[in-house]
């Protein structure tokens, strides 16, 4: 049987290339579950920073808002396609100062703007407030598909966070 | 007030002004006609409104027919002075066709009447164009 070796945590390289992938992407799906454990995951437009910290924003009546404010343990995958995408885990924290929202509210828009001919959901639904979440990761790995081999003992997991 | 000043290099040089009480919708826009070459700037608060209406001299202003505060309705009127071929023009906007609409718009002074029903991002650009007749 085959161990997989995680590479070096850190991978100055990987981590640049998981967070221009991050960087680069509109949407990432987003895994909540409500207090009895149920799942669910939904696209969202996201914004992020160079430690991996994503915002997003969603809707009051939504039930990835509601699942969060009774567990706000969060996943997410991010990827523009399968040859670099992320998986993070991390704590949604609900976005308070003003100034914060309306600043994450403008990047949010210019990732929407982004996709040509793109009414994106939180334009479409119109029922409950809008809500901002950040996502404070306290994992992140990059599962790097760039390599066109498949090297045994190698995973293309890297861990970043 | 966001927007305006960041745009120098702008390939029209009109100003686009949008009015939204919606920061995310406001900020779509801005960032799809600033993407189509256009100056623009987004006003979502009554201050801000206010501000930009004092302030800026837009060549068009985009009105969301949601706003609570002020009426969006007296505000297209005081915008264009009841002239639908007045200065600024003016698109009104709204997420639904309320039956009237049409005609309320176009007695305070608006230009066109859009829905995001039945248009789409593009088609807004392009709404814009033509009433700024721009390429």
């Amino acid at each position: 049987m085959v161990k997989y070796m995680h590479m070096e945590h850190g991978n100055a390289e990987m981590k640049a290339r998981a967070l221009a992938s991050l960087k680069d992407a509109y949407f990432g799906v987003l895994a909540t579950a409500d207090a009895s454990g149920q799942p669910h995951a939904a696209a969202v437009v996201i914004t992020a920073d160079d430690d991996f910290t994503v915002y997003f924003m969603t809707r009051e009546t939504t039930t990835k808002h509601q699942d969060i404010t009774v567990r706000p343990e969060v996943a997410m995958t991010v990827g523009m396609n399968l040859l670099v995408y992320l998986q993070i885990r991390g704590v949604a924290e609900r976005l308070t100062d003003a100034d914060e929202v309306s600043e994450i509210t403008r990047r949010l828009a210019m990732t929407a703007s982004a996709v040509k001919d793109f009414w994106p959901p939180l334009a479409r639904l119109t029922s409950g407030k809008y809500v901002a979440y950040r996502i404070r990761p306290t994992s992140v790995k990059a599962m790097d598909m760039t390599d066109h081999y498949i090297h045994p003992g190698v995973s293309p997991i890297v861990t970043i966070i | 007030m966001n927007g305006a000043a960041s745009l120098k290099h702008a390939k029209h040089e009109r100003l686009v002004l949008v009015i939204d009480g919606d920061e995310f919708l406001a900020n779509l826009f801005r960032f799809k006609l600033e993407a189509a070459g256009f100056h623009a700037s987004t006003a979502c608060s009554p201050t801000q409104i206010w501000q930009a209406v004092g302030t800026l001299k837009p060549d068009l202003v985009i009105v969301d027919l949601m706003l609570l505060d002020p009426d969006p309705y007296s505000l297209i009127k005081k915008l264009t002075g009841g002239k639908r071929d007045g200065k600024p023009t003016v698109i009104a906007m709204s997420r639904v066709r309320d039956e009237g609409c049409d005609q309320r718009v176009a007695e305070a002074g608006a230009a066109l009447c859009l829905v995001t029903t039945t248009c789409t991002p593009a088609e807004l650009v392009l709404s814009v164009k033509k009433l700024l007749k721009v390429k």
